[in-house]
C-alpha cells in the first residue's frame, strides 16, 4: 500500500518534470530507488525541523514585509502602501540608530577580530595553565547577558563604582560613564567584545591548528622571522576563518538587544540605541507594530546586503590567501 | 663570541636553551594580564555579594572577600526564584530534547537519503541561519497571537525545537559513519528508523552533547523572546517566565541595591557556569566545528 502511494507520486514527478528528461532519468532513478537511496520517507525524517524553522523563520521574513504595509496591530485592517517607509526616511531616531549601529560595529568587529587571533596565536602551543586561560576566556561567553550587565554596571556606577573609586584615588577626575555618549558607546562595544571574543579566539584556534605545520617550517628554513612568518603564512591561511568571523559578527551588530536594553538603556539620549532595540523600544513599548515592521525590514535588507557584499568580497580574499 | 673553543661548546647550547624559554614566559605574562581583565567582573560580583549591606558604598572598596551570606538569603527571598528556576528547567530541556530529536531526523535524512526537493529545502533552512531574531519577533509575535499561545510554555519551546547548527553538525557527523553500517543492518532486514535508533544514534553521543550543549545555553540565556512572548504577575507570581526575564524584573525592583543584585546575579549564573566547567571541552570541540563549516 505504501509502496503503490510512493509510485503514484514518483510518476505525478516525473509528469511535472516533462517527458524527455524524466525519460531518460527514470530508468537508473527506478534502480536507485530500490537500493534504497532514494527514499521519499525523507520528507518524513526532515518534517518536524522543516515545520518548525518554516513556520517560525521563514514564514515570518515575508510576514513582517505585509505587517510593513498594513495599519494597525490586527490583520487586514487596511493597507497603507509605502506610508511607514516613508516615515522612516524622515526619523531622526531612526538616522540615529543606523549611525549608531555602524559605529558599533566598527568599533567591536575590527577590534574583537584582531584580539581573538592575539588570543588565538597566545593560546596555540603548549604552556602550563593553558586551560586555565583558555576556561577564563570562554567564561563570558556562556554566561547571560542580563546578569553579567549587572556587574558592569556596578563597575561603571559613577562614584562608588570600582572605576571610579581608582581614578578617585589616583586623584584624576571621575567619569560620569553612562551620561557621555562616547563612554557609553565604548563601554557597550568593550562588554560585547569581553562578552563574545572568547568564542571567536577558539574560532581562530581551529584555524591556527589546521594550517599545516610543515608550511611554518619551510618558511623558517627559507629565513623567515616571526613576523614574516605571521603576515605572509599564518594571517592569508587563517583568512577564510577571519571573513567567517567578520560576516557573523557584522551580522551579530544588527541582533544585539539585551545589553542595550540592560547596560545603557539606548541612552544618554539615543546615542546607543542600537537598530534591534529601536525595533524593541518602537514595537513592545510603543506599540507601533508596523512601523517596527517597517524598521525590520530596513534590517532585514541591511543584513542580506551585508552578507552578500563580503560573501563575494571575501571570496576573492580567501582564494587569494590559499594560492 | 671570539672566545676560545672550550668556553664556546658550552655556553652556547645553555643559552639557547634560555632564550627558547624567553617567548613562552612573555606568553605566560601576556594571558595571565587577559586572565585577570577577563575574570575580574566574575571576582567583582562574587566581592560585591558577600559585602554587608551598609558597606556596599565602602570608599575606597575593599578588595578582598567579607564572608557574609546574608544578602543570598535576603535576594533569595524577595522573588519566587524557585518558580524562576523550574520554569527554566522545563523550557531548556525540553527545547534541548526537541532539538536533538528534530536534528538527527533531519541530519540523518540530507547525509544518507535522496529526494527531490534536497537542495531546495537546505537553501530554505541556512536562510534561517542569517535571519536576525530581533528581525523575527514581530511576526513571531504576531503568529503566536494569533495561535493563542502568548504566555505559555509551548511559545518558549516549540519555536526553538529545531536549529541549523544541530541539523549541520549531525549531518556532518553522519556523512562520516562507514556506509558498511548501514548495509550490513539493512541485509538484516533492518528498517532506517530502527537503525538511527539503535545503531546511529548511540554512535553520535559527543555531537548529541555538544549540539544539546549550546542549545541548553541559548535557551537559559535568552531574554528578548520570553521578555515579548510572556507577562508574569510580578516577582512572587512569575507565571511561565524563566529565569533572565526574572533577573531583569529583579534590576527594576531594587535598582541600586548592589549586593542584592550580584547575590542573584551569583546563583542565577552559576547552573551555566557549573555546566560549562564540566562540558568544557565538547563546548570548545563545538565551536571549532562551527567554525570549519564557514
Amino acid at each position: 500500500m505504501r509502496v503503490d502511494e510512493a509510485d503514484l507520486t514518483e510518476a505525478r514527478m516525473d509528469g511535472l518534470l516533462g517527458g524527455s528528461a524524466a525519460g531518460v532519468v527514470a530508468v537508473p532513478r527506478r534502480r536507485w530507488g530500490r537500493s534504497a537511496n532514494h527514499d521519499r520517507t525523507a520528507y518524513l525524517y526532515i518534517l518536524p525541523a522543516f515545520a518548525v524553522l518554516f513556520v517560525w523563520q521563514i514564514v515570518p521574513i515575508f510576514y513582517v514585509v505585509w505587517l510593513s504595509i498594513t495599519r494597525g496591530t490586527a490583520i487586514n485592517s487596511g493597507f497603507v502602501g509605502l506610508k511607514n517607509y516613508n516615515d522612516l526616511l524622515n526619523d531622526p531616531e531612526v538616522h540615529d540608530s543606523i549611525l549608531a549601529t555602524l559605529k558599533f560595529t566598527l568599533a567591536t568587529v575590527p577590534a574583537g577580530t584582531i584580539l581573538a587571533i592575539m588570543i588565538a596565536l597566545l593560546l596555540f602551543d603548549r604552556l602550563p595553565g593553558l586551560g586555565v586561560f583558555r576556561t577564563l576566556i570562554l567564561l563570558p561567553f556562556v554566561t547571560p547577558v542580563v546578569a553579567t550587565t549587572i556587574v558592569w554596571n556596578w563597575i561603571f556606577n559613577p562614584t562608588y563604582g570600582f572605576l571610579d573609586s581608582i581614578l578617585f584615588t589616583l586623584h584624576l577626575p571621575t567619569v560620569n560613564w553612562f551620561f557621555d555618549p562616547f563612554w557609553s558607546m565604548f563601554i557597550l562595544s568593550a562588554y560585547t567584545i569581553w562578552h563574545g571574543v572568547g568564542f571567536t579566539a577558539i574560532i581562530m584556534l581551529a584555524g591556527l591548528t589546521n594550517i599545516d605545520s610543515s608550511v611554518r617550517e619551510a618558511a623558517r628554513v627559507d629565513g623567515a622571522g616571526p613576523v614574516r612568518e605571521f603576515f605572509s603564512i599564518t594571517l592569508p591561511l587563517l583568512s577564510p576563518y577571519i571573513f567567517f568571523v567578520v560576516v557573523i559578527h557584522s551580522i551579530d551588530s544588527f541582533k544585539v538587544f539585551t545589553q542595550v536594553l540592560t547596560l545603557t538603556g539606548g541612552g544618554p539620549e539615543h546615542y546607543t540605541e542600537l537598530a534591534g532595540f529601536l525595533i524593541y523600544k518602537e514595537a513592545f513599548q510603543y506599540f507601533y507594530l508596523d512601523y517596527a515592521s517597517a524598521l525590520s525590514v530596513v534590517v532585514l535588507a541591511i543584513v542580506s546586503l551585508g552578507t552578500l557584499f563580503q560573501f563575494v568580497a571575501g571570496r576573492r580574499a580567501v582564494f587569494a590567501g590559499e594560492m | 663570541m671570539e672566545a676560545i673553543g672550550q668556553p664556546r661548546v658550552s655556553v652556547r647550547p645553555r643559552r639557547r636553551r634560555v632564550l627558547k624559554h624567553v617567548p613562552n614566559v612573555i606568553r605566560f605574562i601576556l594571558l595571565s594580564l587577559l586572565g585577570i581583565v577577563f575574570a575580574f567582573p566574575f571576582y567583582w560580583v562574587v566581592l560585591t555579594s558577600l559585602v554587608p549591606p551598609d558597606h556596599i558604598y565602602d570608599f575606597p572598596p575593599s578588595l578582598l572577600p567579607r564572608w557574609n551570606w546574608v544578602n543570598y538569603a535576603t535576594a533569595w527571598q524577595a522573588a519566587n526564584w524557585t518558580r524562576y528556576f523550574l520554569n527554566t528547567a522545563v523550557i531548556c530541556l525540553l527545547t534541548t530534547l526537541l532539538t536533538l530529536i528534530t536534528s538527527v531526523l533531519a541530519g540523518y535524512a540530507f547525509a544518507s537519503m535522496r529526494f527531490r526537493g534536497r537542495g531546495l529545502i537546505f537553501a530554505l533552512i541556512f536562510t534561517s541561519l542569517i535571519m536576525p531574531p530581533v528581525v523575527m519577533i514581530i511576526p513571531d509575535y504576531v503568529l503566536a497571537h494569533d495561535f493563542g499561545i502568548l504566555n505559555t510554555y509551548t511559545v518558549q519551546i516549540i519555536p526553538f525545537a529545531a536549529g541549523t547548527f544541530g541539523i549541520f553538525l549531525l549531518l556532518q557527523f553522519f556523512r562520516g559513519m562507514p556506509s558498511e553500517l548501514w548495509d550490513a543492518a539493512r541485509m538484516d532486514g533492518c528498517t532506517r528508523i530502527r537503525y538511527l535508533r539503535s545503531v546511529a544514534v548511540p554512535l553520535s553521543g559527543p555531537v548529541l552533547t555538544t549540539v544539546g550543549l549550546f542549545v541548553f545555553l541559548a535557551s537559559y540565556n535568552s531574554l528578548l523572546w520570553p521578555l515579548v512572548m510572556t507577562n508574569g504577575y510580578g516577582a512572587q507570581d512569575p507565571g511561565v517566565q524563566p529565569i533572565e526575564v526574572g533577573v531583569y524584573q529583579f534590576i527594576g525592583e531594587n535598582g541600586t541595591a548592589w549586593h542584592l543584585l550580584s547575590a542573584a546575579t551569583v546563583f542565577t549564573t552559576l547552573p551555566v557556569v557549573i555546566i560549562f566547567l564540566i562540558l568544557q571541552r565538547v563546548f570548545v570541540r563545538g565551536i571549532m566545528r562551527s567554525g570549519l563549516q564557514g
